[in-house]
């Protein structure tokens, strides 16, 4: 046995294929790198230009003068101005995502503009309020933001204290509700300011501020459907979601672990079959679908098969390298991608942890990035082999390579859609795809359809691999080699 | 003691429901070279591939070195050498590479038995290019390279000169002859052309329609087909009429007689002042036995 699969090795590495197959690992490595690399500033300001190439043509169009078209007027003012004052500053700077962030320059803005053009303009009023916004625009150029996030941070404060006072005059049960929901948004975005103040994040594009952001989103979501009852499907899948997001973004902000580019080579490796798993499939693919059929089409496999070697153990050693050259292509790209993205990125990302959310555990489980890119590539090992022996089993039984390749590459690409189906037709659960990719059910998540766990789709998968190579082995055996 | 290497007892063959191989039987000996003739689609490829598990046999038994291929199949083949059809080789491999492939399935095939056998076959010059770049003489001859590597017993050729020219099938004679004296081999060689082979085979085995119509050893063939007939060549044939008193065909004088009576008869016709140019014996072919015993070349 050995002896024939070390000569499919031979001959497989022999085969020009193989180092083309390899220049496109390579490829696709540096391509992927590259891509999550570039920077997306540019397209904002791009952005904001045709913003205020707009706001310019409709103010031309209108006449702050006619009643009916002021305020219309003061408004689009509002925003060039705005628009205007953003573009001063470098994209994504903290200046910037304070002014979207926050309506504090905004309103300034609008009073001055609604004491010039207004109906009830009042010179006293806008010199005062010109006096406000000079002061707004000494702290935006001196880089104080956490005068701006106090600021805000009282403004808060006073909004909940007026809530809360609010409360105890209220009787009716909808208000009442509708005040407590307010009054809780109200405490997520204190939390955020505060964390802001403490941890000092500014509103910049870093890593952190956007953990603040998703932290905001995920717990106001959390928020709003914590207390529902009867939650469907879809809304009970939404709070998973925002639990696990809100978790998340609070343990990096408590931590206070700081990610250059949360989208960099760390990323990539750690969800490597993300990125490669196509690749990866689409090689296997490819050796074990022409691993047997290559040996019909040339008649080499006479040569086989007049070896003093049963036809069982000549299969069997096929397929035993076609299974181990999924581990040898998934080995190559792990090793590309460290040693590319490690050279983009600096081999210092991979140092940082993962995080995830336990649903079982309700709990943070942080996890080295190589043991997580490990866990992650088990998981969806069942689905690689399964379609590796679909490609070998249509190789053995039809001798065709074309249709050996095409099905099982096309099982994966439809595998998706064909889920989508579960819903309606009930059986469907138990077809191979809703159980190969096992990723599913890490950390607490839940199979793809109700009755599914994480036992039986290892067992549908084995009884499914099973079937095609018992088919596949009686075919081989039982086959008269026909003249060409 | 003679044994058979391959004895083959009744064997049928179906393929979709038709016979193929209607019941043939016979065996090879040590150091015999078995010629298996027939016309194109008599059999004989169907045949071999029976021998060596390729196919299943519908009914019979073939025996190599006393193990029966369809039980112990390992077992038998293990001493057999084969080229079926066309010889079976890596064409994006050297012809090197080809012969180490073949060798890692054996056990104890040295790097210096590799060497001996690319310098049987004449390919050490070549040996490292690769096959697509062999002309078809070559590749032909690395196939049998490839059969004999592991040192069988028998060794099997399918139409081994088929698509050589001349030159090249004069030179796969020669080693198949070779072969069969230097390494001790049974062969069976099949051909659909019996003149080709008919100088290295000492047995040779017709098939027609998957039935053997013949079987013998190549000397009763040749007993078979000597009708004591001489020819003589001279410049005055009608003289050599008067003389013998034999037939005349054209410029050639047909005397009936023995080896035996040959000198004497020369010497008569040098006596009467005859030019004597050639004196030869009147056989007729090995291929004329052959249309003869299968009368002709018909497929049914």
């Amino acid at each position: 046995m050995s002896r024939l699969i070390k000569n499919e090795f031979k001959k497989l590495f022999s085969r020009k294929l193989m180092y083309v197959l390899f220049i496109i690992i390579i490829g696709a490595a540096i391509m992927a790198n590259l891509l999550y690399n570039t920077s997306m500033s540019y397209i904002q300001n791009e952005n904001l230009e045709q913003s205020l190439a707009y706001y310019d043509k409709e103010l031309k169009s209108t006449d702050y003068k006619k009643e009916e078209q002021n305020s219309y007027y003061i408004n689009i003012k509002t925003e060039y101005d705005l628009t205007k004052l953003k573009l001063e500053y470098a994209p994504n700077s903290w200046q910037n995502n304070f002014m979207n962030n926050s309506d504090t320059v905004y309103l300034a803005l609008n009073e001055i503009n609604q004491n010039t053009y207004g109906l009830n303009k009042d010179s006293k009023k806008l010199q005062e309020a010109q006096e406000k916004f000079q002061k707004i625009k000494e702290r935006l150029d001196s880089g104080d933001w956490k005068s701006f996030v106090s600021d805000q941070l009282n403004t808060n404060k006073e909004e909940i204290a007026f809530y809360e006072e609010q409360l105890k005059s209220i009787k009716d049960k909808n208000t009442v509700e509708e005040i407590k929901q307010t009054i809780e948004m109200s405490k997520i975005t204190q939390q955020t300011l505060e964390w802001r103040l403490e941890k000092n994040i500014t509103y910049d594009n870093s890593f952190l501020s956007s953990k603040i952001e998703e932290y905001t989103f995920g717990a106001q979501s959390v928020k709003r459907l914590e207390n529902k009852e009867n939650r469907t499907k879809e809304e009970e899948h939404e709070y998973q979601e925002s639990l696990k997001q809100m978790s998340i973004a609070k343990y990096y902000i408590e931590n206070n672990i700081q990610i250059e580019n949360e989208y960099d080579a760390r990323y990539v490796l750690s969800n490597l079959t993300n990125e490669y798993g196509i690749f990866i499939v689409i090689f296997s693919i490819i050796v074990a679908g022409t691993i047997v059929s290559n040996e019909f089409q040339k008649g080499t496999i006479k040569l086989l098969l007049t070896r003093p070697y049963s036809r069982n153990k000549i299969l069997f050693s096929k397929f035993i390298v076609s299974i181990i050259c999924i581990f040898i292509f998934i080995i190559i790209f792990i090793i590309a991608q460290y040693f590319i993205g490690g050279i983009i990125y600096g081999f210092d990302v991979f140092n940082i942890p993962e995080v995830e959310y336990n649903f079982n555990t309700n709990s943070i489980v942080v996890i080295p990035v190589l043991q997580y890119m490990s866990i992650k590539i088990l998981c969806v090992l069942p689905m690689y082999i399964l379609l590796t022996t679909l490609a070998f089993a249509l190789s053995t039984i039809t001798m065709n390579s074309s249709i050996a390749i095409a099905i099982p590459i096309l099982g994966y690409m439809v595998s998706d859609a064909i889920n989508i189906f579960i819903d309606r037709v009930k059986l469907l659960k138990y077809f191979v795809t809703a159980n190969w990719d096992l990723s599913v059910y890490l950390f607490g998540g839940q199979g793809i359809a109700e009755g599914l766990n994480f036992w039986l789709s290892i067992a549908i998968c084995c009884v499914y691999l099973v079937i095609m190579l018992v088919v596949a082995f009686i075919v081989f055996k039982k086959r008269d080699i026909k003249n060409v | 003691m003679e044994t058979d290497v391959l004895s083959c007892e009744g064997i049928y063959k179906n393929i979709h429901r038709k016979p193929i191989i209607k019941g043939i039987s016979f065996n090879i000996k040590q150091g015999e070279i078995l010629g298996f003739i027939g016309p194109n689609g008599a059999g004989k490829t169907t045949t071999i591939k029976l021998i060596i598990g390729l196919q299943k046999l519908s009914k019979g038994t073939i025996k190599i070195n006393g193990f029966n291929v369809e039980d112990n199949f390992e077992k038998a083949i293990e001493k057999v050498g084969t080229i079926v059809e066309n010889p079976d080789l890596y064409m994006y491999l050297s012809g090197y590479d080809n012969l180490k492939l073949v060798s890692n399935l054996y056990k104890g095939i040295t790097k210096s038995r590799i060497d001996e056998v690319v310098k049987l076959v004449g390919l050490e010059n070549r040996i490292k290019d690769k096959v697509s770049k062999y002309s078809l003489g070559m590749r032909q001859r690395l196939g049998i390279a490839q059969a004999i590597l592991h040192k069988p017993n028998l060794l099997i050729l399918d139409e081994p000169t088929n698509g050589l020219d001349p030159e090249g099938m004069k030179q796969v004679r020669e080693l198949i002859a070779k072969l069969a004296k230097e390494e001790k081999m049974a062969v069976m060689i099949s051909s659909h052309n019996l003149a080709e082979i008919e100088n290295v085979c000492n047995k040779i085995c017709i098939l027609q329609n998957g039935e053997i119509v013949e079987q013998s050893n190549l000397e009763d063939i040749k007993k078979e087909v000597s009708k004591g007939e001489y020819v003589v060549e001279v410049d005055n044939p009608q003289k050599v009429k008067e003389i013998l008193n034999c037939e005349i065909q054209g410029e050639k004088a047909l005397i009936k007689a023995t080896r035996d009576e040959i000198p004497e008869i020369i010497s008569k016709l040098v006596k009467n002042n005859i030019r004597l140019y050639s004196v030869t014996e009147n056989i007729s072919s090995l291929e004329e036995a052959f249309l003869k015993k299968t009368g002709g070349n018909k497929i049914e």
